[in-house]
């Protein structure tokens, strides 16, 4: 395969490759999610849809969509969390593809705008 | 939506350590990108309120290198999103290497190296929007009542594109201080890469366009605060002293 690296960081990532891909991860909470469907509607990269609930609830819950194992749709922008009217939304991981297109993420942490 | 701050907002002109938003501060800071809209029209003398934001806002040397076009037509609109739709599954078939082993093997190198060449156009998160896309699973443009494109003129003073931003957020700011919502749509280079739709929508050079900006009244209040990746701000005071601070804890 052509090696277009310019070093081990200039590599361009497989964007179907879990290892190279960390995509955003959000958690549902299904105890507090009243299957409303905001966040399916909201999310910006359209990572998410309805699925049918396994247990015997059988409600239909959000879930979180994947291109390839381990590779979701996911930026994790946390819109979806901020939206959600009842708090089931967690964002779990960031988003931070790899090699070349990984960033120098100056902190982990997120917060909400601060008044100064 | 959660933190809306409906208490007494802080008067203009004024500050205080910690006190509430002001009310530019607040469009700011619980604008979201809305992409659902109502079917309601916005009227003609609204949206030239929101495009007069657009006209005043800075630009390096004066120079106003933007120009807009406004569609209100519907059928247009919706052309436009099936034409992208086209454009991307044509596109995508060429590079979405991940459809099959053969594909796998043949495909990859060339799309790493499209990558190379368009790293920000093939950055993984339009990539992954326009696999949806090809797949019938999003739409690039969402119905909305009005679509205001936003024109480059290459012709400016020092980084065009960059006055261009200015001029639009203005107009976005503008317009979540009136209710309307926006949504900034980078998915028109798509369509501009077809040389028809440029004629069409009469985009010559000098101008170019890259992005559009939708609006209209927001199909259910997502307007709030949410997180953002906490920053590390290197300070330079007096003496030359450096410090690093954690902007937003
Ligand atoms: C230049 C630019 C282009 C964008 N293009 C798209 C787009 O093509 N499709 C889309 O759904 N959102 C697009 N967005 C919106 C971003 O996804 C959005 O701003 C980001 O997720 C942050 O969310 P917020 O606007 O709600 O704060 C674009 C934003 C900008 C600034
Ligand atoms: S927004 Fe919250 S309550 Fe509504 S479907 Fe999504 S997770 Fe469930
Ligand atoms: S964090 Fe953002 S991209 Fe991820 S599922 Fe939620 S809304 Fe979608």
């Amino acid at each position: 395969m052509i090696d277009l690296s310019f070093g081990k960081n200039g590599k361009i990532p497989n964007y179907f490759k879990s290892s190279d891909m960390a995509m955003g991860i959000v958690v549902f909470d299904p105890g507090k999610c009243s299957a409303c469907g905001v966040c399916v509607a909201i999310c910006p990269a359209q990572g998410l849809k309805f699925t049918k609930r396994e247990d015997a609830l059988k409600k239909r819950l959000p879930a979180l969509m994947e291109s390839a194992p381990g590779v979701t749709l996911c930026m994790g922008c946390g819109d979806c969390a901020a939206a959600c009217p009842g708090q089931a939304i967690s964002v779990k991981r960031g988003f931070n593809a790899g090699l070349f297109f990984r960033r120098l993420a100056q902190e982990p942490t997120v917060s909400l705008p601060k008044k100064y | 939506m959660a933190k809306k701050p409906t208490d007494g907002l802080s008067p203009l002109y004024t500050y205080q350590e910690g006190m509430e938003w002001n009310p530019v501060e607040k469009v700011i800071m619980e604008r979201r990108s809305i992409r659902a809209f109502k079917k309601e029209p916005v009227p003609n003398s609204l949206i030239r309120r929101v495009l007069e934001a657009g006209r005043f806002a800075p630009s390096a040397g004066n120079a106003q290198p933007w120009k807009f076009i406004v569609v209100k037509d519907q059928e247009l609109i919706a052309e436009m999103d099936r034409a992208t739709a086209k454009l991307t599954k044509f596109m995508m078939w060429f590079v979405d290497y991940n459809r099959g082993p053969i594909r796998r093997l043949l495909l990859a190198p060339f799309t790493r190296f499209m990558t190379r060449f368009m790293p920000n156009k093939l950055h993984p998160i339009p990539f992954n929007l326009l696999q949806q896309i090809s797949a019938d699973k999003a739409s690039s443009f969402y119905n909305p009542p009005v679509m205001i494109l936003l024109l480059i003129d290459k012709r400016g003073v020092g980084v065009p594109a960059l006055d261009a931003g200015i001029c639009g957020q203005n107009m976005v700011l503008a317009a979540h201080s009136l209710g309307l919502g926006t949504c900034w749509v980078g998915m028109m280079t798509v369509l501009m890469m077809n040389p028809l739709w440029r004629r069409k929508l009469g985009i010559k050079s000098p101008y170019e366009l890259t992005d559009c900006i939708l609006m209209g009244w927001p199909k259910g209040d997502y307007d709030g605060e949410v997180p953002r990746e906490v920053q590390t701000v290197e300070w330079i005071e007096a003496g030359g002293v450096r410090r690093v601070e954690r902007q937003g804890v």
